[in-house]
């Protein structure tokens, strides 16, 4: 989900996840940008689901991308989430944001699952929605790295 | 002396430190091992500064929150110093106490826009070499979660629902049961009726 979010703010994001990985020398990890996909249809709610077992240092490398990717977005990430707090005011880009991710989410997950269809209800997903872009902007630190690790690792 | 300061930015906020190097640590002249003063400013807020305490606390304060915030866990953030909570209109509140007396506490409402400035501040912080904290005390030391851990909110949701449909179900078995088991005995009570009668028309 974290990683489909990024999706949704950088149009270009498959690509540029390829090039990060790359950028941090995950090669001999992610020798493809299919390698990255494989990975993320590991997700049980995705429309085409792969079976394929993720290793340690996969799931790390995963982590460092979405880390690494947050830095880059942070001020996109943030503008969302400003928004969101200032609804009011504001509403275009969280508006666009909510739209999109749900465009995404109704493409690529399976719509028949009663999750999905929860996360494409615009009344129940903002919450949901929210919850995603304030983790990507606290994975964005200096930090954010062994944040979003311990985080992962204890949901 | 000439005191070090330090500042370290992010979007709305600025966190700047001023302290000097303990020469009997054997510091360095740009270092800081000594603060003497913290300021933190957010736009739209009031500063906020203090001592040494007061930026522990803090600190201490917002990891805690950042951390349960991410982990969907809800805890109530009190100390001496500072209240920290999420409300339910998705905003952080901020209670900030001062030691001074007759000085009333000062509370701050922020979004999470604000709070993931102030924690990438502290995580700059955290990271810069020149300045000496000790960041081991104040990370949240926040339980595991083990497998067989109790969640409130889970067990509500899978475990009610088919205790309800048993019990529905056991219920309505039990009176079926109940009905079919009184028909029965009544068609068996004339069947006997009629055998007797059969037998009396025979006589």
């Amino acid at each position: 989900m974290l990683l489909l979010a990024i999706e949704t703010i950088d149009l270009n994001g498959s690509e540029s996840m390829f090039v990060i990985s790359n950028k941090l020398n995950l090669q001999h990890l992610f020798p493809s940008k299919v390698s990255i996909w494989k990975l993320r249809s590991n997700n049980p709610l995705r429309k085409s689901q792969s079976i394929n077992n993720i290793n340690y240092e996969q799931f790390d490398g995963l982590t460092k991308i979405t880390s690494e990717m947050s830095k880059y977005l942070y001020p996109y990430i943030r503008a969302i989430v400003s928004s969101k707090d200032n609804f009011i005011k504001k509403p275009e880009l969280w508006n666009d944001f909510q739209s999109r991710y749900t465009e995404l989410i109704e493409e690529r997950f399976n719509t028949e699952s009663i999750i999905v269809r929860n996360l494409m209800n615009y009344d129940q997903n903002q919450k949901f929605f929210k919850k995603i872009l304030l983790t990507l902007s606290l994975a964005s630190s200096d930090e954010g790295y062994n944040r979003l690790r311990f985080v992962l690792a204890n949901l | 002396m000439l005191q070090n300061k330090y500042s370290f930015n992010q979007s709305s906020t600025e966190l700047v430190i001023s302290g000097l190097p303990d020469y009997s640590n054997n510091d360095n002249k740009d270092n800081i091992s000594i603060i003497s003063s913290w300021k933190l400013s957010i736009i739209n807020q009031p500063e906020i500064e203090g001592n040494i305490d007061h930026l522990k606390s803090v600190i201490k304060a917002f990891y805690k929150v950042a951390a349960l915030s991410l982990l969907d866990r809800e805890e109530k953030i009190e100390s001496e110093l500072i209240d920290l909570n999420l409300d339910d209109s998705g905003s952080y509140r901020i209670t900030l106490k001062s030691t001074k007396p007759d000085v009333e506490p000062l509370n701050l409402k922020i979004g999470y826009a604000e709070f993931s400035d102030i924690i990438n501040c502290f995580d700059q912080l955290k990271n810069f070499n020149k300045i000496n904290i000790d960041f081991n005390e104040l990370l949240p030391n926040i339980n595991k979660k083990r497998i067989f851990s109790f969640n409130k909110n889970k067990f509500t949701y899978t475990i009610i629902p088919p205790l309800i449909a048993f019990f529905t179900i056991s219920i309505f078995a039990f009176i079926s049961i109940y009905f079919f088991e009184n028909n029965d005995s009544r068609n068996k009570n004339i069947s006997i009726i009629s055998n007797k009668l059969n037998i009396v028309i025979k006589i």
